[in-house]
């Protein structure tokens, strides 16, 4: 396999990874301060149930977001099947879960009178999620960093969503389970080496830009 | 109907795990200038001014703020608070600078950056903080916390001002520093300033008005009715001491 | 207090018989005389060995556990060990794996057939084609994309060498290499209205396929199938069963087996011609 193959599949995963993470953040991190500082009836299943879904198999993702986007699914129209889309989407429904529950005990976990001070100075509701997000901020960042964590390193959707197709579709993942399937266990290898050290470098980045401020 | 009444509440009761933190069948608070609730430690007084303010919902019972009922949902709510501000006896300070959390309120109520800075600045001159302006919060000691907290809540110039127990963690000198500017507030301003002590016999304001509390319930004496007066009628000077 | 630590032993009793619960399975014992065959998705994709595997197991007690992925997969586990016997098609490969001293006993033990296969509309036109050669020209072309396996698997292979008689595969947007197995890359095929190599039993098995794609060109010499069935070298690894994966060749070699494999009909259709018996 050539440097540029590789090269190549890295920018697909980090592409497809980054974007769907940080779509699913913005969706999750509102959703988590609600559930966190909410209290309305259903709050308590509907916690258990995100907690539940951060486990979520990752081909049930697929398999359901094929059925949507298959020629012949309710999404069809799209014609996003086997792209990096339908892939990114994949992701994103596996990032949110994770990203709302933990930005939710995260929200939980702060100091109660961060949000009576938020109100008493006359915040609004989103005036006040903004402040404790702030406050949680470290927290928070970690929750996106498991969420990140969870998609680039899963195979079962990006497979099933992106098709695995050379220079396209082909992340370091799914790039793994070629070679292993082509009995290329060395490169398997390899591989799996060069995923944990971008994600060593992406934690080690996010690490020096919080100690930098 | 019209009620002269900044606060009603009526049966209100407040639990917590089966012990009850406050159980006050009727309580009418008239538009006096100054209020003083009194009570031990565990008497309810941080509970009953959370209510108050409006940041804690009582388990049964009604509350009227300035005779309207306070239904319980966000919509009806802010407007509500947005009259009243509470400075918790334990402030909390965001993380950032002295300078931003003081104007923070302010901003929030919509004042100008530049004027809200240079009240600030103002203020925290006045309560002794001038050199913490630009300081993190993070590193203030309690008393310290304490009164850059009441400059941030007198800034946000609320109808009804809360402060519970703001003369606990001061320093003599610091104590003197907050009467100072609280007195100066009340002849400068037309609000209406309630406060909380455990003792009767710390700092006060004269014609202040006084509530016992005790065990959660209130508790009638004689004092409670000490010489009410009319709003801005006359000067305040400090009492008690 | 005294509740809590219940609690707690409740907790650890119900962990520990979890772990055990759960090693017990993980551990339950392989058998020393079971077969590990390693073969190619299109024997396990197409039901071939569902239907005649309970035979083998019945008539002598040794259990199959069976492998299904790529040729190429195939071999190296072989290669490494970790299997008893292949059944693949793949000569090249074969010939090279039995060169180096892999394999013993390579015997061919049926064939099938492959297809080209592609939407009802046929943008290229290979139903028209005259010859193999004259298809793969067309499907260069590319007025539709061209899926291919991508895997080093017999039917990748045998694509690859289809191509060498046009000078080469066309590239990306032409022909996407999609690295899954054959039922995978039938599936994107028929999403993405593309042609695809594959063989007749798993495009016939694999369902929902033959409703989007069609049998575009089929029956040239140079897309007839051999399987081989290749025993492990015993003097490269000790520990295999040798004796069981001799047994399963012959029994696969026998005049009932190859009857049974000419009986097998997916759809109405027969997808492997045996070897012995029909000539």
């Amino acid at each position: 396999m050539l440097a540029a193959e590789i090269l190549n599949i890295l920018s697909v995963s980090l592409k497809v990874s980054l974007s769907a993470t940080l779509a699913a953040a913005l969706v999750s991190v509102p959703i988590g301060i609600g559930l966190g500082w909410g209290r309305f009836p259903g709050r308590n299943t509907l916690v258990t149930v995100l907690k539940t879904l951060m486990a979520l198999p990752t081909v049930v993702v697929g398999l359901l977001l094929y059925g949507l986007f298959s020629r012949l699914g309710p999404l069809g129209f799209l014609k996003i099947l086997y792209t990096p889309a339908a892939m990114a989407a994949g992701q994103f429904v596996l990032a949110l879960p994770i990203i709302s529950s933990l930005t939710c005990s995260a929200i939980e976990g702060l100091d109660p009178r961060v949000r009576r001070t938020a109100l008493t100075l006359g915040a609004s509701r989103f005036q006040a999620a903004l402040l404790g997000a702030r406050e949680a901020k470290l927290t928070l960042l970690a929750a996106i960093a498991a969420g990140f964590g969870r998609v680039v390193t899963e195979v079962g959707s990006a497979i099933m969503l992106g098709g695995n197709i050379k220079d396209y579709t082909r992340t370091m993942t799914t790039a793994i389970t070629l070679e292993t399937a082509k009995g290329e266990f060395e490169l398997g290898i390899y591989l799996g080496f060069i995923l944990l050290a971008v994600a060593l470098g992406l934690n080690l980045a996010v690490a020096k830009g919080l100690e930098s401020r | 109907m019209m009620d002269d009444n900044i606060y009603k509440l009526d049966r209100v009761k407040r639990l917590a795990c089966n012990r009850v933190l406050l159980d006050i069948i009727g309580l009418e608070i008239a538009p006096d200038r100054v209020v003083r609730i009194i009570g031990d430690n565990g008497s309810g007084k941080t509970t009953l001014l959370k209510i108050l303010a409006l940041l804690d919902r009582p388990d049964t019972g009604h509350v009227y703020v300035s005779g309207t009922l306070v239904e319980w949902k966000w919509s009806k709510l802010r407007p509500l608070r947005n009259k009243i501000t509470l400075l918790e006896q334990f402030p909390f300070c965001f993380k950032g600078k002295v300078i931003d959390n003081v104007s923070l309120g302010a901003r929030i109520r919509g004042m100008p950056k530049k004027e809200a800075k240079r009240k600030a600045i103002s203020l925290l001159e006045e309560l002794g903080l001038h050199e913490k302006t630009n300081q993190d919060a993070g590193g203030l000691s309690g008393g310290e916390l304490k009164r850059v907290a009441l400059a941030r809540a007198l800034l946000c110039d609320p109808h009804i001002l809360i402060l519970d127990e703001p003369f606990s963690e001061l320093d003599e000198k610091s104590g003197a520093l907050v009467t100072g500017v609280l007195e100066r507030y009340l002849t400068t301003k037309k609000g209406i300033f309630i406060y909380s002590t455990h003792s009767e016999n710390s700092y006060g304001f004269t014609g202040e008005r006084r509530i016992f509390l005790s065990g959660g319930r209130l508790v009638n004496k004689n004092e409670s009715i000490c010489l009410p007066v009319k709003p801005a009628s006359r000067p305040m000077v400090p009492g008690g001491t | 207090m005294f509740k809590t630590l219940n609690g707690k032993v409740n907790l650890v009793n119900a962990l520990t018989g979890f772990t055990f619960l759960s090693a017990f399975f993980l551990f339950s014992p392989a058998r020393a005389d079971d077969i590990r065959l390693a073969t190619t998705t299109s024997t396990q994709n197409s039901g071939l060995l569902d239907f005649i595997l309970p035979d083998f197991e019945k008539r002598t007690g040794m259990k199959v556990r069976v492998i299904a992925v790529g040729t190429g997969k195939a071999l190296k586990l072989a290669e490494r060990g970790d299997a008893d016997v292949v059944l693949v098609h793949a000569r090249k490969l074969e010939e090279k794996f039995v060169r180096q001293g892999h394999g013993v006993r390579r015997k061919k033990v049926m064939e099938n057939d492959f297809v080209l296969v592609g939407p009802e509309s046929d943008p290229s036109h290979i139903r028209g084609a005259k010859s193999i050669k004259e298809a793969m020209k067309r499907l260069k072309s590319c007025k539709a994309p061209f899926i291919s396996r991508g895997d080093r698997s017999g039917t990748h292979i045998r694509e690859l060498s289809l191509w060498d008689m046009v000078g080469g595969p066309p590239p990306a947007p032409c022909r996407l290499e999609v690295g899954q197995g054959q039922a995978a890359m039938l599936r994107i095929a028929s999403e993405k209205q593309a042609y695809a190599l594959t063989d007749r039993g798993t495009y016939l098995a694999v369902k929902g396929i033959s409703d989007q794609l069609k049998v575009m060109f089929q029956g040239a010499k140079v897309l007839i199938n051999p399987y081989h069935i290749i025993v492990v070298n015993p003097k490269k690894h000790k520990d295999m069963n040798f004796k069981g994966a001799c047994k399963f060749e012959d029994w696969f070699l026998s005049p009932r087996i190859q009857k049974m494999i000419g009986s097998f009909k997916v759809k109405g259709v027969v997808l492997f011609r045996p070897v012995i018996g029909k000539k």
